[in-house]
């Protein structure tokens, strides 16, 4: 069932781009890419809205109050957080949704790059099965051209210079950067700095692994997947600029952070002292 | 919070490993069907990690190269038997030379950057080797490197064959190159509809080349121009074989044909049963194929099927025949080799110890 609804077709139309674009497949790849981004942008659009009522939540009176009476019960105060997420139809896992519904996208086309630049006969076999009769001449397209700048697609990228005797994995550094960009860039401007807050908690993680979780897939699988990741961080940061909701003071380091949650209520406190 | 942390860790870590198992190996694959081959009374066969020696007699193991076999190491080419030694290349970019004997190891040959997907030819004092890497490398009798050809876009998966004068390579670059067998330079090259998997068959000046496109070729080896040229029904993998002027292959279909080797006409073609992948092989009385499916389908030369057997597993490649036995490789089926009589009788069967 996975080949037939989720690989074929992804073979089917790298294949068809593959030979719309005069036969290159690093192009494919990111034609294929853009496609995915533009595909799934509705789960997308949905995430920034998410992130906005969660922006909206943390001037809330009601939330303030929360923070500050629960600030010494942690679980308490998640229980109340939780119930007002409810209130207002927030879900915390809405920010992680589209990068999880990636997830079978990115071992679709994995696979797919991966049967594509078949390179035993076995595999070769394979691949002339999942191309379509009729709608696609597999006998003059394969077997593919696996070649994109210095990269052979269906290896782990690494750029050889003469003067180092081992290969720098230049994709998976991209894919580092532009992950980590992407997540922050993406990230609300304010952040709850309470410990207890499990949503900031949860996107001060992925910030931190995420990065480097796709950054070992790619010095790990094929460069065609690792294109994949580069193209699609690339085109959500654009995604985020055009919709006028990248964040870069997040970018900055933190020296005056905006105060907000706990740290308000202390200020309030404090002036009320005063 | 600490102890979340850690939690958050453990499941990114795990999910990186999970994702890596799902999407399959870190790049390339590293199977395909058994390589077979034969000299006089043994049985060469290559699979998986060892080169076995069987006799043809009895289906007995001589010896197995190497002996302990190397999980790294995967064999699938055909061994090429040139009287005093066997040259089989691996996946691993490493091409040897093996006692026929024995089974003891001579040399090895390891600059090629690729795999050995096919064959290599060996000629009276030269080894040429058909490299994945597109390459085709010409070396001495010992292994010392000669030459590279590199004129090749893509991986090369046909053995080369040789008329003594030019050494002729099919290339999965959809061409057929004529290269000088001293220099190394191209001679000329031939541009074709689709990529050539399989060594084409050289007969009289004429090599006859099928494509993954579907085309049977007939090229005139002095003038490199196409003689004719003939659709069948779907892709072709193996290369055709002759007797008496006629033509016979498979195709991906299940379809086997005859063809007029002189026009390129179709005399006749009979189902196989199942996807032909791989060549046919000469008997005296027709010409023997084996199918995706499990068949062994013997076609007399008129195109009266004699008899079929089934067999539990895949057969792909060619059929070898030598001292009156038609014998096959089995992917994935109980036995790894069966043999039979030309009257379609199991003499044998091969199971490698465990």
């Amino acid at each position: 069932m996975w080949d037939t609804i989720i690989i074929g077709p992804f073979i089917n139309i790298l294949l068809f781009i593959y030979n719309l674009v005069g036969q290159n497949f690093g192009v494919a790849i990111i034609l294929f890419t853009i496609l995915i981004r533009l595909i799934t942008y509705p789960l997308t659009a949905q995430q920034l809205k998410g992130t906005k009522k969660m922006q909206e939540l943390q001037n809330d009176k009601r939330w303030l109050e929360i923070q500050a009476k629960y600030k010494n019960d942690r679980e308490k105060l998640s229980q109340e957080q939780m119930k007002m997420y409810k209130d207002i139809g927030y879900n915390p896992m809405s920010s992680c949704l589209p990068t999880l519904i990636q997830f079978p996208i990115i071992i679709g086309l994995y696979q797919a790059i991966i049967r594509a630049l078949a390179s035993t006969p076995l595999e070769l076999l394979g691949l002339m099965r999942f191309i379509y009769d009729g709608v696609q001449d597999a006998g003059s397209m394969i077997p593919l051209n696996s070649s994109f700048l210095w990269m052979d697609l269906g290896l782990p990228e690494r750029l050889h210079v003469p003067f180092l005797s081992f290969g720098i994995p230049v994709l998976a550094i991209v894919v580092v950067i532009t992950t980590y960009l992407q997540s922050k860039l993406s990230q609300p401007a304010t952040t709850s700095s309470n410990p207890g807050d499990q949503s900031a908690m949860m996107g001060n993680m992925m910030n931190i692994y995420m990065p480097f979780l796709m950054g070992y897939l790619a010095y790990t699988l094929a460069a065609g997947l690792s294109l994949y990741f580069v193209i699609s961080n690339v085109f959500g940061i654009l995604q985020y600029g055009l919709m006028g909701k990248l964040n870069w003071k997040n970018l900055l380091p933190k020296g005056n952070p905006k105060v907000s949650g706990s740290n308000q209520q202390k200020a309030i406190d404090t002036k009320k002292l005063r | 919070m600490k102890y979340r942390k850690s939690i958050y860790m453990a499941i990114f870590l795990i999910g990186a490993v999970l994702f890596s198992s799902c999407s399959g190996s870190g790049s390339i694959g590293n199977s395909s069907w058994p390589g077979m081959s034969v000299n006089g009374d043994t049985v060469y066969l290559s699979n998986s990690t060892v080169v076995y020696a069987i006799r043809m007699a009895d289906g007995n193991l001589t010896w197995k190269f190497p002996a302990e076999a190397k999980t790294t190491t995967h064999f699938y080419a055909p061994v090429y038997s040139s009287g005093d030694q066997l040259i089989v290349g691996d996946y691993l970019n490493t091409l040897y030379s093996i006692n026929p004997q024995t089974g003891a190891q001579n040399w090895t040959f390891t600059e090629a950057t690729g795999r050995y997907i096919g064959s290599v030819l060996v000629t009276e004092d030269q080894i040429f080797a058909p490299v994945s890497n597109s390459n085709l490398y010409a070396l001495s009798t010992s292994g010392q490197k000669q030459w590279v050809f590199e004129d090749s876009t893509q991986a090369l998966w046909a053995q080369p064959v040789s008329d003594g004068s030019l050494i002729y390579q099919a290339s999965m670059d959809h061409h057929v190159y004529a290269v000088n067998p001293r220099t190394g330079e191209q001679v000329w090259n031939l541009e074709l509809d689709g990529a050539v998997v399989y060594a084409p068959l050289l007969d009289d000046g004429t090599l006859y080349a099928t494509t993954l496109s579907g085309t049977l070729y007939a090229i005139n080896t002095k003038d490199h121009q196409i003689l004719w040229q003939s659709a069948i029904d779907s892709d072709g993998w193996g290369s055709p074989v002759m007797n008496e002027g006629t033509l016979y292959l498979g195709d991906l279909s299940g379809q086997i044909y005859a063809i007029n080797s002189v026009d390129g006409s179709q005399l006749w073609k009979v189902e196989a049963g199942g996807p032909v992948v791989g060549c046919g092989n000469l008997t005296p009385n027709g010409v023997v194929f084996v199918t995706e499916t499990g068949d062994v389908v013997f076609v007399g030369f008129d195109g009266i099927k004699k008899w079929t057997r089934s067999i539990e597993g895949k057969l792909y490649g060619r059929p070898a025949i030598g001292d009156d036995r038609i014998v096959v490789s089995i992917m994935n089926g109980e036995n790894l080799l069966v043999a039979y009589d030309f009257s379609g009788n199991e003499v044998w069967t091969f199971v490698p110890a465990k």
